[in-house]
């Protein structure tokens, strides 16, 4: 062989040679890539099931400590004012405004201990649905003069999916509670619309407003459970949420879709 | 025409990359070395051209140029070995410092001693080939060990590629130059295309390392 081929033939090998490292080098990345793809979907999924578990958990706590106040605290309470009206009847009405006060006192213990039960019980939306759930909830913390709640729902949308709807419903309940808790506000407006399998809830509101950077902040310092636990219940629906403060109306929006509801 | 255009590609070659580097401004300082390099190769090509076009006119030291590709190829050695060094860290400083005093004072030894640095010369040339086409191949073994992702745009890993390309297709060119400049020199002749070509893909990779990621408008 001449020496001029073995020059061409080394050329060459040397040029596939260092082609070929190249092209495993690629290799390995495309692999690695992947590799950490899967173990990144992973965690997404084992975090996702963690969220799942620790609703599921609350859920079931909420259930728990709803039915034991209705049937526990609230039996309590309708026997002792059994017991007060026994005892006014037995002994006459010499202090009636004592007693009158005490009557008084213990139909607002009752009552609280009622509405306290079935906010914290979900049975409503599993009778009559997220609609009517919400309609009920804002009917109950709407206050005449002071706060005033409207609402304007999809009635296109129709639940498929109880514990996600449980979600949307708790997101709802935590946001208002935050709207009036911190922002003050004197009127809200929830508005849904279900549009491209995207279901999406407006709440309007002229307290004092977040933007989404300072949500972000406060969610990250970790301060409030309440914004933690919307933002575990946003990453399970799959949803988005958005805070936008402007001078004279605050908005929030959550972008739900549909297909993850199902 | 072509034979012209490969010619002067080591001339016009490293314009592509230094126009890229003036026009874009790379945030990474270490690829100044890089520029650095092409800086100097474009100078020393240049003379080296302009001094083989201009042969009988030019002064007596620049009649023969082949002492100018022995300089080309120290600076090259020089340069990728400061990168190796100090933008890639393929290895502590000292053992780098070590290989490249090394290498200078072996090459100055041989060069008083041999008295021929007015040659092209294989060893000096092929050395050099050798010594980055190992530091690259360490570089990319390295990489495939590592659990390393490259996700973000990594200019070293274009220019190493480059280097790598460049250095293995030349080895045997240089190894075994100077034997046909002697035995077939218009086969020594053709041969040179073959450098001429990889370094204007080097240049390419350079080129691409400096402009950085394309923003592609959708």
């Amino acid at each position: 062989m001449s020496i001029e081929l073995s020059i061409i033939i080394g050329i060459g090998a040397m040029f596939l040679l260092i082609i070929s490292l190249l092209l495993a080098f690629n290799l390995s990345q495309r692999k690695k890539f992947q590799y950490n793809q899967n173990l990144l979907s992973l965690k997404e999924q084992q975090q996702n099931e963690l969220i799942k578990a620790a609703v599921r958990s609350e859920e079931t706590e909420r259930h728990r400590i709803s039915e034991e106040l209705h049937d526990e605290v609230g039996a309590l309470l309708s026997a002792t004012k059994l017991y007060l009206s026994n005892l006014h009847d037995k002994y006459g009405h010499e202090d009636n405004e004592i007693y009158k006060k005490s009557l008084e006192l213990l139909d607002e213990s009752i009552h609280k201990v009622r509405s306290i039960s079935h906010n914290l019980h979900s049975g409503i939306l599993k009778e009559l649905g997220l609609n009517e759930a919400i309609q009920s909830f804002t009917q109950k913390i709407s206050q005449h003069g002071r706060l005033e709640v409207v609402t304007e729902l999809d009635e296109k949308y129709s639940s498929k999916n109880h514990e996600n709807d449980i979600s949307i419903y708790r997101v709802l309940q935590e946001l208002c509670g935050n709207i009036i808790k911190h922002g003050h506000a004197k009127s809200i407006k929830i508005t849904s619309r279900i549009k491209d399998n995207i279901l999406t809830f407006t709440i309007k509101h002229n307290g004092k407003g977040l933007t989404q950077e300072e949500f972000e902040k406060l969610r990250y310092e970790g301060k409030g459970l309440g914004l933690k636990n919307i933002q575990n219940r946003i990453i399970l629906l799959k949803g988005k949420i958005n805070f936008e403060r402007s001078e004279h109306e605050n908005t929030i929006t959550l972008n739900v879709p549909v297909n993850a509801l199902l | 025409m072509l034979t012209t255009i490969l010619n002067w590609s080591e001339v016009w070659a490293p314009l592509i990359p230094l126009y890229v580097f003036i026009f874009k401004r790379p945030k990474d300082k270490f690829l100044e070395i890089v520029a650095g390099y092409l800086l100097t190769a474009l100078c020393i090509n240049a003379v080296i051209d302009v001094s083989w076009i201009l042969n009988s006119s030019m002064p007596a030291l620049l009649k023969n140029n082949n002492f100018l590709y022995n300089i080309n190829s120290i600076c090259r050695i020089i340069f990728f070995t400061f990168l190796f060094r100090n933008a890639i860290k393929l290895f502590k400083k000292k053992y780098l410092n070590f290989f490249l005093i090394a290498y200078l004072v072996f090459f100055s030894f041989y060069f008083v001693y041999n008295k021929n640095f007015n040659t092209l010369n294989s060893l000096l040339h092929s050395t050099e080939s050798l010594s980055l086409l190992i530091f690259s191949i360490i570089y990319f073994i390295r990489l495939i060990n590592s659990d390393k992702v490259f996700l973000a745009f990594d200019p070293y890993l274009l220019i190493i590629a480059g280097l790598a390309i460049y250095e293995s297709v030349n080895f045997f060119v240089f190894l075994f130059y100077q034997y046909l400049l002697i035995h077939n020199p218009k086969f020594a002749h053709y041969l040179w295309n073959v450098p001429n070509i990889i370094f204007i893909i080097f240049c390419l990779l350079i080129s691409k390392a400096f402009y950085g990621r394309f923003n592609f408008k959708t």
